[in-house]
């Protein structure tokens, strides 16, 4: 669906994306991953028509984007960081607007903004001014814009900045039931958020592919090498020494003990759920688990290392 | 690094490049195109579409340029920046004009503009001798390194009632062609005729009758008084103008026979300070071989119509029917102090006297001390005279006045345009033998006077409310709407 | 194209703008008309030359917003990521404006009829000087949105229109105060000796930059004479201005980060 080559975008001398090359299939959604000033609004930019670029190629659908800008922009719809909403426009007249100027036909156009009012669900303020919207509706609006003209592709940058958690879930949910009929992009440097809707990650940084996965292997990656947390009722040290002998354990820490309770942090390089033998070692032992926590159990610190080793 | 870049960067430097060159391209092409425009097809493609056609040469012009030698070559110089502007100032019936002169004559007629200020070594290109006074936002034409002078005021009439009533100046006639037309048939015409001018009388000036001799294509040369005083044989017309010294009798035997070859003599004096009891007893002289007297007194009208003062020393002057062809519109004439003129009694019968100028019925005569008749009386302040019966007559026009010819008196009352300059200008020119002047008639100025019955003052305080106060508050009063309407959606 | 131009032209009659820029053009409109009008004789092209002077403040007001305000608000990013043409975008934001002071000079058309009701004259000279209005007002659109496009700020912009639509106002005076500063210059540095060459030089100048004023050239329109290279004059500058913003607007796609 989006193939993108070796893509390089300087600005004088900085370099924002530096040779990323990275394939988007149809159907899928996919995560775009990096740290604030990584190079990924550059790279939707890009990809959506709106910069130009040093080297390297777009194709969107099989069309280069700079040499059929016409075509590979009316397959794309796009929600930038900003939503490029008009403030002195009720939510139906911009909709409209876009229409225009997305050259909808007027025959289509009652029935898909009907529908696309519905999808985003924001029927119930179509007529009031997008100034006096909350920020949720807002973001909504701007999705909504991205979606007039029937786009197979879409292109969200960062869709839940800013909104509150109420409105993120909200959001996250819209995204989920647009992936069943569309290609989307959505960047974000908040890993939850791509957890819970992506199939695939794309992690870049400092304007380069960091990595690029799906969840499982990122899953793997971070079971290989991590901690669990437990809290319990009985003797410490017979505690720390049986589970040092749990085959994968490295190290067992005590993190707090207060007369029978303790909590031991226990580091682990096993590419194993040790977690069901730590239970069974309890158990031997007698001492009752009151708490147990897989720490780093996030692709939070498989991010923070990619990105700090690259 | 930086080598990596710069071979990188190429797309953005050929974008760069395609950006710059295309804008210098459209800006380039855009200017050589219009200057090309401007250069060669600007007179196709201009049009005039108005009804008076103001600025369009007239066919009659176009025929007397048509008709000029092929090889004559008038310089135009405006002794002034081509003002951007020209609307509403005297420049708007020139400037177009003279351009569209310079497209019809074949080259023949060249316009330029200098400013004297900054530039005044224009003086002496164009007149080396120092014979002309050049003033600053006049026209100069040059021809045969000879000039004649335009000035603005020159090219166009006003409506003396508007002025009179609203003190504005309202134009209503555009003479800039006439005016044109005559300077350059002035400069182009190798037969000059003279006129002379008595000097050396204590005399007022008399450049406005110069500039009206010479649009009639005739010279102006002083002739001193002298103990060895005569007429020159070329002399085509006389003139004594406001003198304050009478002639002596030598002047006045010279000028008797000049008459009596068959001259032709224009006598103006007023009753001033200087010359007020001077009786002028050889000027009479001369003037009663034709049969007038000139009186040593000064006229006072007594009828309201006729006064432009209280004290009826200043008034308008009626043009006798039989010389109502000396002032072809409806303006008047008007003078002040002015010496009555009467016919003399000379018997000599074959002298034809007539009255040229009179006053009201209702006018008495004096000096400045005390009234000299009782009764009210017309009487003449301009006379005629020639002689019937004979080949190449003498003829006489004398005036008890100086306002006709006076500079003071006529630069104060619109110069050469004035009806007094204009009146004059006919006498001369029935004076005249030969006539030079280029008939081409002046163009009426668009009229934007509304009707007056339909504009009243309710009509105007009506429309003045609906225009700028409903109209305006009608928008005011929609933005509040629509501003809190949408304020609140 | 069409849909900016929708856009635009609905905004100024949105937001109180539009209805202030009339409301306004009424007023001075109104007072030329009647002021003529008390003195029972009325020229429409004087009035129109009048109302030519307040381009200064009528053209800033509605062009400001053009472009710096999409900047602003991030709303730009739709014309370079939507099917249509940059180009499309400059037209159709320029012919908003046009059509604008087409609305506001329904106000002349009133003053027009009533001259005729009255017993008036409006002559071709008065539609002539229709004419030459929109041309300029054309041209002067044009600069507007080269500054809005040009400046990320509203009031800036404004502040820019203002200068040039000024600058070029007082083309002619500027030129001659330019040449007699020169003159002097030349006069000091040639220790007093005036030289005739140079002044002819400065003249030429000076006839060059005057070249360019388009005042002057469209100045026989209200007397009734076409001239149709004036028009395509202020046409070819109008387009010249407009592709100059089209191409900074190209630009942002390869300057901006």
């Amino acid at each position: 669906m989006i193939e993108i080559n070796n893509l390089v975008k300087h600005y004088g001398d900085t370099k924002a994306v530096n040779g990323i090359s990275f394939n988007v299939n149809k159907g899928e959604v996919l995560g775009f991953l990096g740290p604030n000033g990584a190079g990924k609004s550059t790279t939707m930019n890009i990809i959506a028509g709106y910069l130009s670029f040093t080297s390297g190629s777009v194709k969107v659908n099989g069309h280069d984007v700079l040499e059929e800008p016409e075509l590979t922009k009316k397959s794309i719809g796009y929600l930038p960081e900003l939503p490029p909403l008009y403030l002195d426009m009720t939510v139906i007249e911009y909709l409209t607007f876009i229409c225009d100027l997305k050259k909808v036909p007027k025959a289509d156009r009652k029935e898909q903004l009907a529908r696309i009012l519905a999808m985003v669900k924001i029927s119930n303020v179509s007529d009031r001014l997008i100034a006096n919207l909350s920020k949720g509706y807002k973001q909504r609006v701007g999705i909504a814009q991205a979606l007039v003209g029937d786009p197979e592709i879409l292109i969200l940058d960062e869709p839940t900045v800013g909104l509150d958690p109420n409105q993120i879930i909200e959001i996250r949910k819209l995204i989920k039931s647009l992936a069943k009929n569309h290609t989307i992009i959505i960047s974000s440097h908040i890993l939850t958020e791509v957890q819970s809707v992506c199939d695939r990650v794309v992690i870049i940084n400092k304007g380069k592919v960091a990595a690029v996965s799906n969840l499982k292997d990122l899953s793997a990656n971070v079971f290989k090498n991590y901690k669990i947390l437990i809290t319990f009722k009985g003797n410490l040290k017979a505690v720390s020494d049986g589970l040092m002998n749990i085959p994968g354990v490295t190290n067992v820490e005590v993190k707090n003990s207060d007369g029978d309770i303790s909590e031991l942090e226990i580091s682990v390089d096993s590419e194993n759920d040790i977690r069901s033998q730590v239970f069974y070692e309890m158990v031997r032992l007698n001492c009752p688990i009151l708490e147990l926590k897989s720490l780093g159990s996030s692709l939070e610190d498989v991010f923070i290392s990619i990105t700090k080793n690259s | 690094m930086s080598k990596n870049s710069k071979k990188t960067d190429s797309r953005f430097k050929s974008l760069k490049t395609f950006s710059t060159v295309s804008c210098i391209i459209v800006i380039a092409i855009a200017i050589i195109f219009n200057v090309l425009l401007d250069q060669v097809l600007a007179p196709y493609l201009t049009f005039d579409l108005s009804a008076t056609k103001q600025n369009s040469i007239t066919p009659e012009f176009k025929e007397f340029v048509d008709g000029l030698p092929s090889d004559t070559k008038v310089r135009i110089v405006g002794l002034f920046e081509r003002p951007d502007d020209i609307s509403g100032s005297a420049m708007q019936y020139v400037i177009p004009m003279l351009d569209n002169l310079v497209k019809e004559s074949d080259g023949k007629i060249s316009v330029e503009y200098v400013d004297i200020e900054k530039n005044p070594a224009i003086v002496t290109e164009l007149d080396p001798e120092g014979l002309v006074n050049f003033e600053a936002n006049t026209f100069v034409l040059n021809c045969n390194s000879k000039n004649f002078v335009v000035t603005p005021a020159m090219c166009f009439m006003i409506d003396e009632y508007y002025l009179a009533q609203y003190n504005q100046i309202k134009v209503i006639e555009n003479m800039a062609q006439v005016t044109f037309a005559n300077a350059i048939a002035n400069l182009t015409n190798p037969n000059h005729a003279k006129a002379y001018f008595l000097s050396g009388l204590n005399e007022d000036s008399h450049e406005y009758v110069d500039v009206i001799l010479s649009s009639l294509c005739v010279d102006s040369v002083n002739l001193p008084v002298s103990d060895s005083f005569t007429v020159p044989d070329d002399c085509e017309i006389l003139f004594i103008l406001g003198i304050n010294q009478d002639l002596s009798e030598k002047v006045a035997f010279e000028i008797k026979e000049y008459l009596q070859r068959g001259g032709k003599l224009f006598v103006a004096v007023s009753y001033t300070q200087d010359n007020a009891y001077i009786d002028f007893k050889n000027l009479n002289d001369v003037l009663h071989d034709m049969n007038i007297n000139i009186d040593p007194y000064v006229i006072c009208e007594n009828d309201t119509s006729y006064m432009l003062d209280g004290m009826g020393l200043e008034s308008y002057l009626d043009v006798t029917s039989e010389y109502s062809s000396l002032l072809t519109d409806n303006s008047r004439v008007r003078a002040s102090y002015m010496r009555p003129v009467r016919e003399y009694d000379n018997p000599k019968t074959y002298i034809n006297v007539a009255p040229v100028l009179q006053t009201s019925p209702n006018c008495v005569v004096g000096t400045e001390r005390e009234q000299i008749t009782a009764n009210f009386t017309q009487l003449n302040a301009g006379m005629y005279a020639t002689y019937t019966g004979m080949e190449n007559p003498p003829e006489v026009y004398v005036f008890g006045t100086n306002d006709f010819t006076n500079d003071a008196w006529l630069s104060q009352n619109g110069g050469v345009t004035d009806p007094n300059a204009r009146f004059t200008k006919e006498v001369i020119k029935s004076l005249l033998n030969v006539d030079n002047t280029v008939n081409i008639s002046s163009q009426p100025i668009a009229n934007y006077s509304l009707n007056s019955g339909k504009v009243t003052a309710n009509s105007i305080v009506v429309i003045t409310f609906f225009l700028i106060v409903i109209i305006p508050l009608a928008f005011i009063v929609i933005a509040a709407f629509v501003y809190n309407k949408r304020k609140n959606l | 194209m069409f849909a900016v131009f929708k856009r635009e032209f609905q905004s100024f009659f949105r937001n109180p703008t539009g209805y202030v820029a009339l409301a306004l053009f009424s007023v001075l409109s109104g007072f030329t008309f009647v002021m003529q009008l008390s003195s029972a004789e009325v020229n429409i092209s004087s009035e129109i030359s009048t109302l030519r002077s307040f381009f200064l403040i009528l053209i800033p007001i509605i062009t400001m917003g053009f472009f710096a305000e999409d900047k602003k608000r991030g709303t730009e990013i739709l014309y370079y990521t939507s099917p249509v043409s940059l180009w499309g975008v400059v037209i159709g934001k320029f012919l908003a404006a046009l059509s604008l002071f087409g609305v506001m000079f329904i106000n002349v058309f009133i003053h027009m009829f009533i001259t005729g009701f009255l017993g008036g004259v409006v002559d071709i000279g008065s539609w002539g000087s229709v004419i030459v209005y929109f041309f300029l007002a054309a041209l002067f659109i044009s600069i507007g949105i080269l500054a809005s496009s040009i400046v990320n700020d509203q009031l800036l912009a404004a502040c820019f229109t203002f200068v040039i639509i000024l600058l070029i106002q007082l083309t002619n005076t500027i030129s001659s105060l330019a040449t007699a500063a020169l003159v002097s210059l030349l006069a000091v540095s040639n220790n007093g000796a005036s030289n005739d060459k140079l002044l002819n030089i400065c003249t030429k100048i000076s006839d060059a930059i005057c070249w360019f004023d388009p005042f002057s050239k469209t100045t026989n329109f209200r007397s009734g004479i076409f001239s149709l290279t004036a028009l395509i004059f202020c046409l070819s500058a109008t387009f010249v201005f407009l592709f100059l913003t089209y191409r900074n607007l190209e630009k942002k796609r390869w300057t901006q980060k």
